[in-house]
């Protein structure tokens, strides 16, 4: 029963069809989907720009269901595609088609989603060791309400990922999250366009305000904390180059698009997304010969070849808000990324709508604002935001609660000591090997989620058993005293053996 | 002290906020009054809002307001104040948890003491004359007693409803099995019960298809046998037990109960309830049809998202620390907020739900058809103090539903006296009582416990309180004899019956015990105890029973229950034979049996010179029977006071025979069948007032 905080009505930009063969654009504007896709000659810049629109524009049509706009966007593509191929013939006097001969039809469609949806993994993954350690962080007992909200936003983000894995196995890409080179190493920053670090600290003003950072839909309203010399920043992907063209269309210049121009979660997906979309597209004009004009033409087969036995089933998944999609056509990867964006990581608009009765009983806030609340030590349900609404009854993102109140001890929790590493108590033999045993059986919960995901169902219900032992070995790490100041926590390492 | 007449006329006022007061509220607020067509209609099935009339309750609890939080950090603060108080409390009986108020007392196993006739026991809040003390007790809080419920849910069988007519015992029920069926299928979907249909078995019954429906299921997927029952089962499924001269099988059945698991997909979408006018009285059928959405889980009341599942706490009794054994704030919660056009949940503003208010008195008008007129109560501010204000509610236009259970109900009737005059003489009279059984028929089911060491560790306390029930002795010719029991397997150790572990920490200690010798002593020890559980059935008996006098008050004035209560040996016999069983089962599972009772016990007798004790099953029952003469009985089948016209009383006190089930799914199967009647009654009111 959650409301969208993504504003539904916001109108969404007509796609822009550009001269044909224009060899240059104008400043501040981008080219058309069909010169993006297949014009060779178009500045980096222009590709940048060009991706920025057409990822924000195509998410922005499928997941808010407007499939008549969609068919609109593609009609005109395939028209001007068209045009340009005339244009060539002309020119050349060949009959080679350009989509055959362009940039991106020369990918490795399944590496290189691989690579883009093990960042999602990534991504959703990094969050969940940091949510773990401030829930467990909070002695037993106190500060209830906050320990329920942390516990099930860290349960949601799990969904997350396992939801990610039903989209990779829906186009016959095995997932990974049990491997070394899935773990977040922390602090580590986002590998997107975002200037604040992730670390694992205790339950804090400090560490509230990162989380809200995490799941901002706009810019973060709290400076993160400044740590002194990060150890190391996350690699965006992995060592191998999947996609290696002469054109624009390489990971390379992908990365750098994603560090310049993805500010938030939800771009991230808007990204996967789009290039999703074109493998379907290119995979219907391989076996048609002509692009897709509507939704339908592209939503089901084509490279929608996975096993559907791998797919995670929504009544294996509770505990938390949201519900769990299974994947087995492009609808079911709309399905997903709606409700990743939804609960608030990266809702990009800056307003939502402020109908009063949003915030009644059965309501269920996004991320951000339940990481507000908590903050604010406060609730938005039963405060009056007359006073920050505009004429069109909008308000501010950013505006916090100003319901009931919210009681918070931030005394109430271990001082744990942040971003703690196993290395940091080598000499300590037991402590090490308390830190060790905590490991293993994190551990033991990627295993359940990656045989799960591998297609043994059964095995996710042991996450319920290990998520208790996680705890409780959790809170006795954090009972060790470090010094007079700090105790010891959790490490969320790759356990050595 | 001040008084205060309520000028408010509402259509219904519902004394008490338990399952039946709450399911009654939550089944009348989804209808609406339809004023073109002059009836009741399911709020789905609205077309024009401006047509409709919303019919307005008044919901009115004893308990603290803080209880009757539903929302939010209100609601987390009072329910977490009551696990605390159940972690630090150091008799962890089922009302450790909750506030015991003076201002609306409650009966507590703690208080209960071995009586000395005639001098009555008056520690607690009842006064019991015995000559045995009534040994179960209940809790007057919002939510009633199913904060502190176990949770299982079997359906009474076909013949606990016609015990006169089958053994020629008792009395038989004004209404069968059948007739009753699709109510508590409504039951278990209002209450979210947790079983595997397939697997019930139940003795005289050949043909379980037709005891369930063929294509039946429950809403959600059973709950996996605890550790310890498996083990049990290992050892005696298959097994025979003689009693008299015949050999019974020992039966195992994972027992239905109201604790949230998985889903059955099968049971598909949620379900509406849906008032169908029809021509055979009352005039309104209920119905079960499809809703939109798939069946979920419902988890706590300010957080859905805990309690999705049971979590295998083992605390079921006394309360469940995540909410995920149904209590009966959920249905009260579902009375109060509905859906609006958003999808979201509204606090809708037809029902108001009045706290700390202590309902005393009715008072009938006898020109007007015997009509309730005015309800009387006691409200006080806070938990410490003892001022009150006298709040006066008009009823006249109203209907009154008392749900109060089965103390309170009929301590409310017998305190509510008017005048009449009958053949030129003025006669008092006691609202509902034409038939003299108000507060008579009271009724428990006696629970004869057995225990023991298992060859091996069980590890009692993994999974829910009770996962298992032996069904053999359920029912069987024998009856004409003696009593009946269901035997649940109960996953608590020795704690009940002889208060471990600190009864073994204290027992190795005074030996000399300590460091790693106690240890492994506890270790040997806990690890293998079990808990066989014995619910014999009692029959109703007229001198078992609730009574009220000016001599016993409690702090607002109002009168304590005083409670009459004896057995016969109908259960005598039913409680031997169940021993008698226990000892073959304790020798073909090569256990040690521990099982010691003493005549220290409260609740304890000889019978053919051997003692036995036993405990309350927290089952109170029968106070005011429904039937089919006015003469004998105080509802109709369908609770509604033969006396009034404006009166219902719901609850487990309806029940004429208590059969060996677990008492709230029928009462709520009952209470919802009551909606038919009071729907009816309603759409009368609004015509005739109109």
């Amino acid at each position: 029963m959650r409301q969208k905080l993504i504003d539904k009505n916001k109108n969404v930009e007509e796609p822009v069809l550009k001269p044909k063969n224009s060899k240059s654009l104008p400043e501040n504007d981008f080219p058309s989907l069909s010169q993006l896709l297949f014009n060779k000659e178009i500045s980096i810049e222009d590709w940048k720009l060009g991706l920025k629109e057409h990822s924000n524009t195509l998410s922005n049509l499928l997941i808010n269901g407007d499939y008549e706009t969609f068919q609109q966007y593609m009609e005109s593509t395939s028209k001007s595609l068209l045009e340009m191929e005339l244009e060539v013939k002309k020119e050349t006097d060949s009959s080679i088609s350009l989509v055959e001969q362009s940039d991106i039809a020369t990918i490795d469609y399944k590496g290189f989603l691989q690579e883009l949806l093990q960042l999602a993994i990534l991504i959703e993954h990094s969050t969940i060791p940091p949510y773990l350690t401030a829930l467990y962080s909070i002695k037993n007992g106190t500060n209830e309400w906050a320990s329920q909200v942390v516990r099930s936003i860290a349960v949601e983000e799990m969904l997350h990922m396992i939801m990610v894995c039903n989209v990779m196995n829906a186009m016959d890409i095995q997932p990974s999250v049990n491997a070394p080179e899935n773990y977040p190493v922390y602090p580590m920053q986002l590998p997107l366009n975002v200037d604040f670090y992730v670390g694992l600290e205790k339950f804090s003003q400090n560490s509230v305000s990162t989380f809200i950072s995490i799941e901002s839909p706009t810019s973060p309203l709290v400076e993160a904390p400044v740590y002194q010399d990060p150890l190391m920043g996350v690699k965006l992907f992995g060592i191998e180059e999947i996609a290696r063209t002469d054109g624009h269309w390489n990971i390379k210049n992908l990365e750098e698009y994603i560090k310049m121009y993805v500010n938030t979660i939800g771009e991230f997906y808007d990204l996967v997304f789009f290039f999703i979309v074109l493998f379907q597209a290119l995979d219907y004009y391989r076996t048609t010969g002509k692009w897709p004009s509507s939704f339908e033409e592209i939503n089901t087969g084509g490279i929608f070849k996975g096993n559907p036995k791998k797919q995670i089933r929504p009544e294996q998944y509770y505990g938390s808000g949201g519900k769990l999609h299974t994947v087995e056509s492009l609808k079911g990867v709309i399905e997903v990324f709606e409700e990743i964006k939804g609960q608030g990581e990266g809702a990009d608009g800056t307003v939502f709508s402020v109908d009063p009765s949003q915030f009644g009983e059965g309501f269920e806030l996004a991320h951000y604002f339940r990481f507000k609340e908590i903050f604010h030590e406060h609730l938005y349900s039963g405060g009056d935001y007359k006073p920050f609404m505009d004429k069109d009854g909008m308000m501010p993102v950013s505006t916090p609660p100003v319901g009931n109140e919210l009681l918070i001890d931030w005394s109430a929790v271990y001082p744990i000591k942040s971003n703690f590493k196993i290395e940091e108590v080598s000499s300590n033999a037991s402590l090490s090997r308390m830190v060790n045993e905590f490991n293993k059986t994190y551990k033991k919960l990627l295993d359940a989620i990656q045989h799960a995901v591998e297609g043994k169902h059964e095995e996710l219900e042991k996450s319920i058993i290990i998520m208790y032992a996680l705890k409780e070995q959790a809170v006795n790490l954090m009972r060790q005293p470090l010094s007079s100041v700090e105790n010891a926590a959790p490490t969320f390492e790759y356990p050595i053996d | 002290m001040s008084k205060s007449e309520k000028k408010k006329k509402n259509d219904v006022i519902i004394v008490g906020t338990g399952i039946s007061g709450s399911m009654v509220a939550k089944l009348l607020t989804d209808h609406v009054y339809e004023k073109n067509e002059n009836r009741i209609i399911h709020r789905r099935e609205v077309g024009s809002k401006s047509n409709i009339r919303e019919i307005s309750i008044l919901m009115l609890e004893a308990g603290l307001k803080a209880g009757l939080e539903l929302e939010n950090t209100d609601a987390l603060n009072t329910y977490s104040d009551y696990i605390k108080t159940y972690y630090e409390s150091v008799a962890k009986v089922p009302n450790s948890p909750y506030p015991n108020l003076k201002q609306a007392p409650s009966p507590d196993v703690i208080h209960i003491r071995k009586i000395t006739p005639p001098f009555p026991d008056k520690t607690g809040y009842l006064v019991q004359f015995g000559p045995m003390p009534f040994a179960s007790d209940s809790i007057r809080i919002g939510g009633g007693t199913t904060l502190h419920w176990l949770g299982t849910t079997p359906r009474m069988l076909p013949n606990d409803f016609k015990l006169k007519n089958k053994y020629n015992r008792a009395v038989d029920w004004p209404i069968d099995y059948d007739e009753l069926k699709p109510y508590y299928e409504m039951a278990e979907f209002e209450i979210g019960v947790s079983g595997n249909v397939h697997v019930q078995q139940y003795p005289e019954i050949t043909d379980m298809d037709e005891y369930y429906g063929k294509d039946y299921v429950f809403p959600m997927k059973e709950i996996p046998q605890s550790y310890m029952d498996k083990k049990i089962m290992e050892k005696l499924s298959g097994e025979n037990v003689k009693m008299g001269s015949e050999n019974y099988p020992l039966i195992f059945v994972p027992s239905p109960q109201a604790r949230n698991s998985t889903p059955n997909p099968k049971f598909k979408n949620t379900k509406l309830i849906k008032a169908q006018k029809t021509k055979k009285l009352p005039n309104y059928r209920l119905v079960l049809d499809e809703d939109k959405e798939k069946y979920a889980a419902i988890g706590a009341t300010w957080n859905p998202y805990l309690g999705e599942r049971c979590e295998g706490n083992a605390s079921c009794v006394p309360i469940c620390p995540v909410q995920a054994k149904y209590n009966a704030l959920k249905t009260l919660k579902k009375a109060l907020y509905k859906r609006n056009d958003n999808d979201s949940l509204t606090r809708i503003d037809n029902i108001e739900v009045q706290a700390q208010s202590v309902v005393y008195k009715l008072e009938v008008d006898t020109s007007d058809n015997e009509r309730i007129t005015k309800l009387y109560l006691r409200k006080y501010f806070s938990e410490d103090k003892s001022d009150f204000v006298e709040e006066v509610i008009d009823t006249s236009e109203s209907i009154v539903v008392l749900a109060a259970n089965a103390f309170e109900n009929p301590k409310i009737l017998l305190n509510s006296k008017y005048l009449k005059i009958e053949n030129n003489k003025t006669v008092e009279r006691t609202v509902a009582n034409r038939s003299d059984q108000v507060g008579r028929n009271l009724m428990d089911h006696m629970v004869l416990l057995t225990w023991g060491l298992f060859p091996e560790p069980v590890y009692p306390f993994r999974g829910p309180g009770s996962t298992t029930n032996i069904s053999t002795f359920r029912d069987g010719d024998f009856r004409g004899d003696y009593a009946p029991w269901i035997s649940p397997l109960d996953n608590w150790g020795w704690g009940w019956p002889a208060f471990s572990p600190g009864t073994d920490i204290q027992e190795f200690i005074r030996n000399g015990q300590f460091g790693t010798e106690l240890k492994e002593s506890l270790k040997h020890r806990l690890t293998r105890q079990f808990l066989i559980h014995f619910e014999i059935e009692q029959l109703p008996h007229p001198e078992n029973r609730v009574t009220i006098s000016e001599e016993y008050l409690d702090v607002m004035g109002i009168p304590r229950p005083i409670v009459h209560f004896q057995l016969t040996d109908y259960e005598k016999k039913g409680m031997e034979q169940a021993k008698l069983v226990s000892d073959q089962m304790m020798k073909q599972m090569g256990a040690k049996d521990y099982t010691d009772y003493r005549e220290g016990d409260n609740n304890t007798f000889v019978y053919n010179n051997v003692r036995y004790s036993y405990n309350g099953a927290g089952h109170v029952v029968g106070t005011h029977r429904m039937g089919d003469d006015p003469n004998k009985s105080v509802t109709n089948n369908y609770c509604k006071a033969w006396d009034h016209p404006n009166l219902y009383i719901v609850g487990a006190g309806n029940m004429p025979t208590l059969g060996t089930s677990n008492p709230t799914l029928t009462l709520t199967a009952l209470a919802i069948r009551s909606v038919e009647s009071i729907l009816s009654d309603i759409e009368q009111n609004i015509k005739y007032n109109k």
